[in-house]
């Protein structure tokens, strides 16, 4: 599960403070994370640029009103699944499709089945990621691909527990019909 | 409990997120139950290749473009960035800083005519590098001018060395024609670094007396067969040394890269401890390609192209 760094209590207290080097701070720290999700969300590199500048932008409108009682990175990523949603169930959103561009990475000893090259491998999940409903594509992100726990994503969400754990058993039964025969 | 009831379960069992009365329930089942061990394992199986996805890394510059939005950077900062780090704003400043000292030393090459009696007959014996090959060789054009005749340069003593080493790996013979014009009768006349223009300090100072005539009009050559033969094989827009640990896997990273970049690999060969590659990256990428390049290993630049084409080609030396 990766670690989420800037979730440290005296950042919460600078940004809300006001100091400039502490948003910076913030940015560096989440910008991998945010543009990630946004990229498996959309699958655009310019249209996940933009989402993920916008959950920033709105961030830092709004942290005089962040309580705290979730953690930061949490509170970015109920920013981003927001925007990344609202944005798909746009009407006027055109669809754009990078194909390479975009196509996610495994480590060079991810392969599963010998023999297998893993860039059929990478193309397979990728698509497999990207055919998801989008409801369950941003729990299986947020959950292994993010490494949010389920109370977290449930609080992201704005879920309730059990909605979380059904849509994670549903999106991970998906892709595992679709990477049958990679599988061991 | 049913297989299906059973199968429901292994998502959460996979996370450990069972209740202990589902866990004892759903434990009994699968001991029973070869096929949902088996659906068990390939659930496992599927749900770590996702969690092995590579991390995403958003773009480069992407958090001067959110602290510009947010105006959260004080305006120092944003300038230091500025200058800093974005490839398109350093390089044409390095280009500019480039041409402004050339102007100024050939201004100051031209007005001090003491500057110009020392290049003639100071004594100091020319460095090694820029040794001269046998003069009898490179039979020295007809009208050659006898004093250099600095015109607007527009690169540094740096670019003149290299146009004479690159002279001295092909030496050939001048053209007549176009020594005897210098500067006047290249392709691309205002670019054209003059033959002779002003050099820092005593270098070539013989070669100017001696084969200095010969030196000059392939190095000419040089440059302009840089401007008009982009597509020439021995002339990549941007090349240098990638000093990698593994070979394999710095191999596989670039490739990776390539890829990423929209680009294409058109030749490799092995070199002494390594491997060259000659790829082409579009020019759009081919920011983004060189800023990755260095995370793969040392990366020592040669000196670029003047205007590169597109698709930008970048010759790369992997040596260990």
């Amino acid at each position: 599960m990766r670690a989420a760094p800037g979730d440290d209590p005296d950042l919460l207290a600078r940004l809300r403070a006001g100091e400039a080097r502490a948003f910076e701070e913030l940015v560096i720290a989440h910008q991998h994370r945010v543009f990630g999700v946004a990229l498996r969300m959309l699958g655009s590199r310019a249209e996940a640029e933009e989402i993920a500048q916008e959950v920033f932008v709105r961030a830092h409108r709004a942290l005089a009103e962040f309580r705290g009682d979730a953690k930061l990175s949490t509170w970015l990523y109920a920013i981003a699944s927001r925007l990344c949603l609202n944005r798909l169930a746009a009407s006027e959103r055109r669809l754009r499709r990078e194909g390479e561009e975009t196509l996610l990475r495994l480590p060079a000893d991810a392969d599963p089945a010998a023999g297998v090259e893993r860039r059929e491998v990478e193309t397979a999940l990728h698509r497999a990621i990207e055919a998801l409903p989008e409801e369950r594509r941003i729990v299986v992100i947020l959950r292994d691909l993010e490494g949010l726990s389920y109370e977290e994503i449930a609080q992201a969400l704005g879920l309730e527990l059990g909605t979380v754990r059904s849509r994670l058993h549903r999106a991970r039964m998906d892709l595992k019909d679709k990477m049958e025969r990679f599988l061991q | 409990m049913t297989c299906g009831e059973a199968r429901e379960l292994l998502s959460a069992l996979v996370d450990e997120a069972l209740t202990p009365d589902e866990r004892t329930t759903l434990d009994r089942h699968l001991a029973g139950c070869a096929e949902c061990r088996a659906e068990l394992g390939r659930f496992r199986s599927v749900v770590s290749l996702v969690r092995a996805v590579e991390p995403e890394r958003a773009p480069v510059g992407f958090v001067d473009r959110v602290l510009a939005r947010t105006e959260a950077a004080p305006w120092y900062r944003r300038l230091a960035r500025w200058l800093v780090f974005p490839l398109p704003v350093k390089l044409p400043l390095g280009a500019a800083a480039a041409v402004l000292v050339g102007v100024l030393v050939s201004l100051l090459y031209r007005q001090s005519p003491e500057l110009q009696r020392a290049a003639r007959h100071d004594p100091i014996p020319a460095p090694p590098a820029v040794e001269a090959p046998p003069v009898a060789e490179a039979p020295a054009p007809p009208a050659a001018p006898p004093t250099p005749a600095p015109a607007a340069p527009r690169e540094g003593a740096a670019r003149q060395q290299d146009a004479l080493r690159s002279k001295q790996a092909a030496p050939e013979s001048p053209e007549p024609g176009r020594a005897s014009k210098p500067g006047a009768s290249a392709p691309r006349g205002e670019t054209e670094g003059p033959p002779q223009a002003p050099e820092p300090a005593a270098p070539m100072k013989d070669n100017r007396e001696s084969g200095g005539r010969a030196e000059t009009a392939p190095a000419r050559e040089a440059t302009a067969s840089t401007a008009a033969g982009k597509k020439d094989a021995a002339a990549p827009d941007l090349a240098g040394r990638l000093a990698i640990a593994d070979l394999a896997s710095a191999e596989s990273a670039l490739g990776s890269l390539i890829v990423r970049s929209a680009g294409r690999e058109t030749s490799r060969r092995p070199i002494p401890d390594g491997l060259e590659v000659e790829v082409e990256i579009p020019r759009a990428r081919v920011d983004e390609f060189m800023l990755e390049l260095p995370r793969i290993g040392r990366w020592q630049a040669a000196p670029a192209a003047e205007s590169p084409g597109d698709p930008v080609r970048v010759r790369i030396q992997l040596v260990r």
